[in-house]
């Protein structure tokens, strides 16, 4: 994902939690091998003319900081820009809003997530370390998953461990069928495990029962991690109907979430899209 | 299907609409034992009704026969217009629980202890009990204060033409047999009628359908709601539309998240042919109170699906999650709830 030379795109909002953006980016490892765009609007330019210049600032020492200003909103901007150019990283704060006003304008974060076929980092109140990285392999894109999330943790030094989380329910005399690899129902469980063992993954391997957005959140708060993985849903691809879990888990996650996209994160198929 | 297939169908919806009108017949007739059967049980009231209703409902294993049976009641004024309206209430938490217990001997039949299928039944009672007992309590207000009042939905010509039709047999039978055989001819001949309608209905199981993703894919919740509201409509059951699951879910698995908003839908259109039965008892409050329970239920349904569907799920889900954490839980979950109908109808 962070080869060296690769480009990485930072939206810089003049808000205060723009500055959760620039703190991330400057933990990334390898940053002195890395290419960083900062991307802010035109109107937050005119609007204060040394915008840029700071956060370039806040990036010494990477390996080149380079600056683009488009139009406005910012998730056009972030769009339009990672259609010009192939992006290994887009790095994005939230834009903060309610559920209501989400409700009116949409959701800067889940709008670029669902947009741009690049792993995206939403940055939220990182902390001076990443230290602890947890990374949700319910869905079909746990290779993905367990690989960025391995990249990441090896690159900082931080622990990393994986959460499944068995949503499926029996119904009532349904037949009892044998468990066949990458296929629905309980497989799931056993297709991460192979996959972790594949990759010679360390860490533990966290199994919980439930509702998948509430499991993958309560696990990310209780073990006080501090980057949550998880793969983006099929977006468009999806059945009619089906419900991207990847938007609401990143929208309700109170730390930085690294969102894995499908055409990187695809893997064997296990038991849930999310 | 093919045209053939059709009209194979098609031809079972006659003979089953003529059970379904001759049992309501029976049960008329035959309501005249219940009443004293009712007083000597100390049943009455609108607790007592809905007590009534549930139990009974767990009796048949079904809800539509026993709100098609309060209809009835309604209609030989054997119940009054709320006692009525209480038990077709009863009758749809009795149908959820009928659910729970078929969840929980499955489980006990294939020594399970996770992912237990009694899960799906209290998912369905406590979803059912949620919306419906504020439902109730709703109706009821909407009921005294004149709500749908002269709403019927049958016509001078339908009443001539059932009574020119069933008089004969229903006076024929009431002269050889006594009440109360002639109400439990009744109750077999619905519970007939609705086995001889399930042949009109369209063979789901072989097409695909958003159900047969629904153990891999996560639904949004109004997408879910609708598929329960269509499933139902078509199958008159929420037992039967829940127990369809079984074979167009791939593998027998449902993802926790789609079901409590299939339910919630399952729960609306059930009523459909409660509402026919309503149409067709004579009484002109009958399709009142089902009217009237329909919409109070649809009212609360829809701002959980579209408002606060995550919130609810997680409340269904703690409760069932809690309830079947073993068998031991399940067993006093079942235990307790089959203790509430009969305190309802000592009350």
């Amino acid at each position: 994902m962070l080869e060296p030379g690769a480009d990485c795109l930072v939206y810089v909002d003049p808000a205060p939690r723009g500055e959760w953006a620039l703190a991330l980016a400057a933990l990334l490892p390898g940053r002195e091998r890395l290419s960083f765009y900062l991307l802010a609007t035109e109107d937050d330019v005119r609007a204060d003319p040394g915008l840029l210049q700071r956060a370039a600032a806040r990036l010494a020492g990477a390996g080149a900081v380079r600056e683009v200003v488009r139009p406005g909103p910012a998730e056009r901007a972030v769009v339009a820009e990672a259609a010009q150019r192939t992006y290994a990283l887009l790095v994005v704060p939230p834009a903060g809003r309610n559920a209501i006003q989400r409700m009116l304008k949409g959701s800067r974060v889940a709008t670029v997530v669902r947009t741009v076929p690049a792993p995206v980092l939403i940055a939220r109140r990182p902390p001076p370390r990443l230290q602890r990285i947890l990374a949700a392999v319910s869905g079909d894109r746990a290779t993905g998953v367990v690989a960025a999330a391995a990249e990441l943790g090896g690159g900082l030094g931080a622990a990393v461990d994986h959460v499944y989380v068995a949503s499926e329910v029996t119904l009532p005399f349904a037949p009892e069928v044998p468990p066949v690899a990458g296929a629905g129902g309980p497989d799931g469980l056993a297709a991460v495990r192979s996959i972790l063992a594949e990759r010679g993954v360390s860490g533990s391997l966290l199994v919980r029962e439930g509702l998948v957005v509430d499991e993958v959140l309560d696990a990310f708060d209780s073990g006080a991690y501090d980057l949550l993985v998880v793969g983006a849903g099929s977006g468009e691809r999806g059945p009619f109907g089906s419900e991207d879990l990847a938007e609401r888990i990143l929208l309700g996650c109170s730390g930085s979430t690294l969102v894995v996209p499908p055409a990187v994160a695809r893997g064997p198929r296990t038991s849930q899209p999310d | 299907m093919t045209a053939r297939g059709v009209l194979r169908r098609a031809g079972w919806l006659l003979p089953g609409l003529f059970l379904f009108i001759l049992s309501l017949e029976l049960l008329k007739k035959g309501a005249a034992a219940v009443g004293p059967l009712l007083r000597g049980m100390d049943v009455g009231g609108l607790a007592g009704a809905l007590g009534f209703g549930w139990m009974m409902a767990c009796v048949v294993l079904s809800g539509s026969p026993v709100a098609a049976i309060a209809l009835a009641l309604l209609a030989s004024r054997t119940l009054t217009t709320e006692e009525a309206f209480a038990m077709i209430g009863g009758s749809r938490l009795g149908a959820s629980f009928v659910v729970l217990v078929i969840g929980m001997l499955d489980d006990l039949r294939n020594r399970r202890t996770e992912k237990r299928s009694a899960y799906i039944g209290v998912a369905a009672l406590v979803s059912t009990a949620v919306v419906y007992l504020p439902a109730l309590g709703l109706g009821l207000m909407a009921l005294r204060a004149g709500a749908f009042h002269g709403l019927r939905l049958e016509g001078r010509d339908v009443g001539s033409l059932v009574a020119a039709v069933y008089a004969p047999i229903t006076r024929l039978a009431a002269s050889v047999l006594p009440a109360w055989v002639l109400f439990l001819a009744g109750i077999g001949c619905l519970l007939f009628a609705f086995r001889v309608l399930d042949r009109v209905l369209p063979d789901l199981q072989s097409r695909p359908t958003p159900m047969s993703l629904a153990g891999r894919v996560t639904y949004q919740p109004w997408f879910m709601f609708a598929v329960g509201l269509g499933v139902t409509a078509l199958t008159l059951s929420v037992s039967v539309s829940l127990s369809l699951l079984v074979p167009l879910a791939a593998r027998g698995y449902i993802r926790r998240e789609n079901v409590v908003p299939y339910i919630l839908g399952a729960n609306i259109t059930t009523f459909i042919d409660t509402l026919f039965a309503g149409a067709v008892v004579g009484h002109p409050d009958a399709v009142r109170v089902v009217a009237v329970l329909m919409t109070t239920v649809t009212a609360l349904s829809l701002p959980i699906v579209f408002g606060f569907p995550y919130a609810f799920e997680r409340l269904v889900d703690g409760i069932a999650r809690g309830a079947t954490r073993s068998g031991r839980s399940v067993a006093a979950f079942v235990a307790v709830l089959f203790l509430v109908p009969l305190i309802l109808m000592l009350l």
